[in-house]
């Protein structure tokens, strides 16, 4: 390499470059754990109420049993989940209904049909509504 | 030209392997991808079907009235009947998450588009040798109900292959059977869909008519449309 008439003494006369090794860490440091939480308690605002719904619908066994094992409820705070459960369940079927009645009520013009309609909806998502109540209240109170 | 052509490679796919289709869609993936070309086949497919469907009342408005009226009929049907697929399958134990739901019902209905796309050259034969317009209304409208039945044959197929948790390798008629049987209440609530779904199809395609071979003189809604886009063009004329 060329030096290009620089004089020798400028390198000479240059701080002496220390290297120090660090020695390399036994182990990796502990991290803290880190806490794993089911994809609707991470959820925010209105769309974890959907989260919700049908975190209950896909896993029910899973609800029920974190219900059954939480000690800080009172059965009665217990029985209301349950209900609310329900409750939500049927709302949840119903609101999946609610485009199919829209489109009969844009597009029949009769009200005993519409009427029927309805109430055939209600009827089947009360129906599954409680079922899913009396399979929650059967979960939960077993070895009770 | 080939990226015109792109979105039909996934009709040979679902044609072809319907199995190895359906287990992509099982992995979950690149649906945002598959929907939008099933998308794009299933407008082509029922526009050119309605255009075609539409020529037959020998009226060139009501063959373009049709070729918007075809594709928003299959669309819509799918639109309001998604959400009771797929929390009612939810419920009963099924493993379809909602993108999924949505490339089975659009697989279904692009199947059909594409069936009723390859009858239009028949329909239109027909139309130039001066068949007669009830015989052509006859001929259109059992394609129709030909090639809707078929895709849904697909759509259950799907959904059947979907919520397996380990699906078999080869799949037979037997297999399919196999499968429904299996299912129990998760089929009976699939076949109790398609029943809302044939009723919501039908309801709309009444709301819709007249889609070919009735002149565009009736009362409903969308024919006082088709009446003032005639008049329109008349005038124009």
């Amino acid at each position: 390499m060329e030096n290009n008439g620089k004089p020798e003494d400028v390198q000479t006369n240059a701080p002496p470059v220390v290297i120090v090794q660090t020695p390399m860490p036994v182990a990796a440091l502990p991290k803290p754990p880190v806490e794993i939480v089911a994809t609707w308690r991470e959820l925010q605002g209105g769309w974890r109420v959907f989260a919700m719904s049908e975190w209950i619908m896909r896993d029910r066994a899973s609800f029920f049993e974190e219900i059954r094992a939480r000690h800080d409820l009172t059965p009665n705070a217990q029985t209301a989940s349950l209900m609310m459960a329900a409750v939500t369940v049927t709302a949840a079927l119903a609101l999946a209904f609610a485009s199919i009645t829209l489109f009969f009520w844009l597009t029949v013009p009769d009200y005993e049909f519409f009427v029927l309609l309805n109430v055939s909806v209600l009827a089947i998502t009360a129906w599954w509504g409680l079922s899913f109540l009396r399979q929650g209240m059967r979960h939960v109170q077993q070895g009770a | 030209m080939r990226r015109i052509v792109h979105p039909f490679n996934i009709v040979e796919r679902v044609l072809r392997d319907r199995t190895g289709y359906f287990a992509e869609i099982a992995r979950g993936e690149a649906l945002p991808h598959r929907i939008a070309d099933l998308l794009a086949v299933t407008l082509f497919g029922l526009a050119v079907f309605g255009f075609v469907a539409g020529l037959s009342g020998r009226n060139l408005v009501q063959a373009l009235i049709s070729t918007v009226k075809l594709p928003s009929l299959f669309l819509a049907s799918g639109i309001i009947c998604l959400p009771t697929l797929y929390y009612f399958s939810m419920l009963f134990g099924s493993r379809l998450r909602f993108l999924q739901t949505v490339t089975l019902v659009l697989t279904a209905q692009t199947v059909a588009a594409v069936l009723a796309l390859g009858a239009s050259p028949i329909s239109l034969l027909f139309l130039i040798s001066g068949s007669e317009p009830l015989f052509l209304v006859a001929l259109n409208t059992s394609v129709l109900g030909l090639v809707a039945v078929l895709g849904l044959i697909f759509l259950v197929q799907g959904v059947l292959y979907v919520q397996e948790v380990q699906p078999p390798d080869k799949i037979t008629f037997f297999t399919w059977t196999w499968l429904l049987v299996k299912g129990t209440f998760r089929s009976l609530v699939l076949m109790g869909w398609i029943v809302v779904y044939g009723l919501v199809g039908t309801q709309l395609s009444y709301t819709l008519r007249p889609f070919f071979g009735v002149p565009l003189n009736g009362h409903d809604f969308w024919s006082i449309i088709g009446s003032v886009v005639l008049g329109l063009s008349k005038a124009g004329g």
